[in-house]
């Protein structure tokens, strides 16, 4: 059987060829826990009804799946220009630092405090953004570099911040700032409206790169930067303004934690979202709008890791299933590009004997 | 004898339902120059594939040296000494030209001696007439010098059977000559056996024996090349009796230059000359040819028209105005570039063909105001037009348009850059590696440019295209313009002298 690779596929066989990734990965990850004796059939049960089964569940799974879309997001923003946002934890931390800053140090009603927090929170998120983008436009040093290791400088800030100037004096125990008092009004019981404004920006980023000259720009300059200068587009503008929209994404996923779900702002606070958000914008192969989907399987792994570790599972595992699943996508994507060679009209004159055995 | 004869037997090949090879033979004699001849898409490279192992044929057999070979894949054709030249480079670019020929041997050693590897190819230099310099990332080598380390590399590897696409697209007639001159001493001393793949008759007239004309997977006809004419060749090619006719010229320049460069200087990349331009100008109804061995600062040249490289002093000037080349400008004032390259340099290979002919005209409305949302339908619909208006063969509109044919990418990029009115067009190499109809459909729709009024600057590394082309022609070397004659009665050999500079 041979092989042959097309020279393009349409989209649809690259949704089923991540369809397909995905279920490669959980059916893997499942032997392997068959193998170290767990039930498999048992766990994944466990694990849909707990996540899915009940209000209480889709709740969980809502408030997870919220900074993973803006994480999410915040990355397959920068891919659409060609570049790898790989410091959605950083801006995250920035965003949250920013949000709560505000949220402590100034007073005022609570639908002008929430804005004001949002807007702290999408400039911390740009702040921390900034020298890696000046960086890359200007001197071409690579974004993959700068945007990570910024986020070790973030999450050593939020430490230093929690301990020290902004520690909450009557928490003894545990290293936090004070309580934030605004609180971003619930949907559905404890799922708060965090949700609909990141499914909204999905929807705005997604018109915004699909409909806009604008979007169109950075698309031309993303899958071809030779073709953009040609036709006189602003790549720098454009590679500036699509990093800090990005970094900014991923500050406000940074400041609905503190304000919708936190309520404070500690070590720990992302809870990874950031590096997961990488995850979530590669499994939605950068396209703004599949980035809901994805975050939702993302916040299903997570919230299916917290019930199996009730049931003796190491919290460690469910993070190798994440990356059994980005293996299994990378390895897909190029697959789907294969399919088996026509089979010969005429069958091949066979080869003498002699040459056959050289 | 060290060459191999090669031969093809009524091999078929299909891609899909798409009869790309249809029972065609050939016969290459050892020691003979193989000419093989057809449009774009009748199967030439697809015989070369197959029979150096990148595709297997779906019928026929090879016979190489007089034995049957089994030709699955290109190390097997690599053991037999069968080896080609790609019209697209296979050089790495990062790495110098000594280090691309050491890589490219098959059995590169864990820990290479440079000292005995230099002494080596230093040994195989002094024997090519070609000059390269050793030491050069093969990245700043300009395409021609890029074609000629393409050549020395097969040489270096001892192939005795060579396959060269189009293998003198980009050199200078003296060049070529130089060139095809060595491959035939190859030849005749039985050193190698050669097809060339060629569009150009000249070639096929001097420097071939025998040849093979392909049409849509068929063989259409063959023989030696002394008893067949181009005219004969032509006909066996298009299925035609007659090639299209030369464009007519209309119109005659007009007294002001549309576009006036004075002195007008760039640096000078990595060593290389800078532009230094003293005064370069064009007329309406004008073609103005720039002819040159390539990287003599043709690209740069174009590149400052075209707003991608800053110049360091002087000044460009668009009907009397100045000219800096910006989005807005080039819009307001009608400039049109077509890059050389256009895949790489004026199209976005992954987005759709669409898409691509929208390049120019997504964000403003058709009297010219800014558009800020895309109009969707619009641009399918001006897709449409420009597919139908340039008769661009694409799967469909929302392909990407990298997997369009070299001829159909080049049609996309001139219907873009000729939508509407164009009083200044910058053409560079606009028929590198597109086949005979498409060549004389894209020189055509330049002429017609020129004769509806718009001011032509063509930079082409193809002479005869110059010569067909141009009402005044300049040469290039060194970044300075060294010659200057009008296109009517222009003697090929005097400006292929100042070319070289001597």
């Amino acid at each position: 059987m041979r092989f042959q690779r097309l020279p393009s596929i349409g989209a649809g066989v690259m949704i089923l060829a991540r369809v397909a990734a995905v279920a490669a990965a959980l059916l893997t990850g499942g032997l392997a826990f068959a193998l170290a004796g767990f039930d498999v059939p048992e766990l994944a049960g466990a694990v849909i009804s707990a996540s899915l089964g009940t209000a209480f569940g889709l709740e969980d799974l809502g408030l997870l799946a919220t900074p993973l879309i803006l994480t999410g997001l915040a990355a397959a923003v920068c891919l659409r220009i060609g570049l790898w946002n790989i410091g959605g934890e950083g801006q995250f931390y920035a965003g949250a630092i920013i949000a709560s800053l505000v949220g402590l140090q100034l007073q005022g009603p609570p639908a002008l405090m929430l804005p004001l927090m949002a807007l702290a929170g999408f400039a911390g998120g740009m702040a921390w953004i900034l020298l890696p983008a000046l960086a890359r436009a200007y001197l071409a040093i690579d974004e993959i570099i700068t945007t990570l290791l910024l986020n070790f400088v973030a999450v050593l800030l939020v430490n230093y911040l929690c301990t020290g100037p902004m520690r909450d004096p009557h928490q003894a125990v545990t290293a936090a700032s004070a309580h934030v008092p605004y609180e971003i009004p619930a949907m559905i019981d404890d799922l708060h409206l965090g949700l609909a404004v990141a499914v909204l920006l999905v929807v705005l980023a997604a018109l915004a790169l699909g409909r806009t000259g604008w979007g169109f720009e950075v698309r031309v300059a993303g899958a071809n930067r030779h073709a953009a200068n040609y036709a006189g587009m602003g790549v720098r503008r454009r590679l500036l303004q699509t990093m800090l929209l990005s970094g900014g994404i991923a500050g406000l996923a940074g400041m609905l934690e503190v304000a919708g779900t936190v309520h404070r702002l500690q070590g720990g606070i992302s809870n990874n979202y950031g590096y997961l958000g990488i995850i979530v914008a590669v499994l939605a192969g950068g396209a703004p709008i599949a980035v809901l989907p994805a975050a939702a399987l993302m916040a299903l792994l997570l919230n299916g890791g917290i019930v199996l570790q009730s049931y003796g599972v190491s919290s460690y595992d469910v993070l190798a299933l994440t990356g059994l699943v980005l293996l299994f996508i990378a390895v897909g994507e190029q697959l789907a590009y294969y399919r088996p060679a026509a089979r010969p009209a005429i069958a091949p004159k066979p080869a003498p004997p002699l040459e056959h055995a050289r | 004898m060290k060459a191999i004869g090669v031969e093809a037997i009524a091999v078929s090949k299909r891609f899909g339902t798409f009869r790309a090879l249809d029972d065609v033979s050939l016969k290459v004699g050892a020691g003979s120059v193989h000419a093989l001849l057809g449009e774009n898409g009748a199967g030439k490279s697809t015989l070369v594939k197959c029979l150096l192992g990148y595709y297997r044929a779906d019928g026929g057999s090879f016979l190489v040296d007089g034995r049957e070979a089994t030709i699955d894949r290109p190390a097997d054709a690599d053991a037999m000494g069968l080896g080609m030249v790609y019209q697209h480079f296979t050089l790495v670019p990062s790495m110098t030209v000594a280090e691309n020929l050491v890589m490219s041997r098959a059995d590169v050693p864990a820990v290479i001696d440079w000292a005995g590897e230099r002494a080596v190819i230093e040994g195989f230099m002094a024997r090519m007439p070609l000059r390269i310099q050793l030491d050069v990332p093969v990245g700043q080598l300009a395409a021609g010098e890029r074609q000629k380390t393409e050549i020395l590399k097969q040489l270096y590897l001892q192939r005795r059977f060579l396959v060269l696409d189009e293998p003198t697209s980009v050199l200078t007639p003296q060049e070529a000559e130089e060139m095809l001159g060595f491959v035939r001493g190859l030849t005749k001393a039985g050193e190698i056996s050669v097809v060339i793949i060629t569009h150009k008759m000249k070639e096929v007239a001097r420097f071939v024996d025998d040849l093979t004309v392909l049409r849509r997977g068929r063989v259409a006809g063959g023989g030696s090349a002394r008893t067949l004419g181009p005219a004969e060749l032509t006909a066996m090619m298009i299925g035609e009796p007659q090639a299209p006719a030369d464009p007519e010229r209309r119109g005659v320049p007009g007294a002001e230059p549309l576009l006036a460069v004075v002195g007008l200087r760039t640096e000078g990349d990595l060593g290389r000359h800078g532009l230094d331009i003293a005064a370069l100008s064009v007329r309406r109804h004008e073609i103005v040819g720039i002819a040159g061995v390539s990287g003599n600062g043709q690209k740069e040249l174009v590149e400052v028209l075209g707003g991608q490289r800053r110049p360091a002093s002087g000044s460009v000037s668009v009907a009397g105005s100045a000219y800096h080349a910006g989005r807005a400008e080039a819009q307001a004032r009608r400039v049109r570039v077509l890059p050389e390259e256009p895949l790489r340099n004026g199209c976005v290979g992954r987005m759709s063909v669409a898409d691509n002919l929208n390049l120019r005209s997504f964000d403003h409305t058709a009297d010219g105001h800014q558009r800020r949302w895309l109009d969707r339908r619009g641009m399918a619909a001006r897709a449409q037009r420009m597919i139908e208006a340039f008769g661009i063969r694409a799967p469909s509109p929302q392909a990407p348009i990298r997997v369009l044919s070299g001829g159909n990418v080049q049609r996309c990029v001139l219907a873009r850059e000729l939508d509407g009115e164009v009083a200044l067009l910058i053409v560079a190499n606009p028929c590198f590696g597109l086949d005979v109809k498409a060549v004389a459909e894209v020189r055509a729709r330049i002429m017609a440019a020129r004769n509806t009024g718009t001011a032509v600057l063509l930079v082409s590394e193809d002479l005869d295209e110059i010569l067909e082309l141009s009402d005044r022609i300049v040469v290039m070397r060194q970044g300075q313009i060294v010659h200057e004659t009008p296109g009517a009665g222009a003697d090929a050999q005097e400006i292929g002298r100042h070319m070289v500079g001597h």
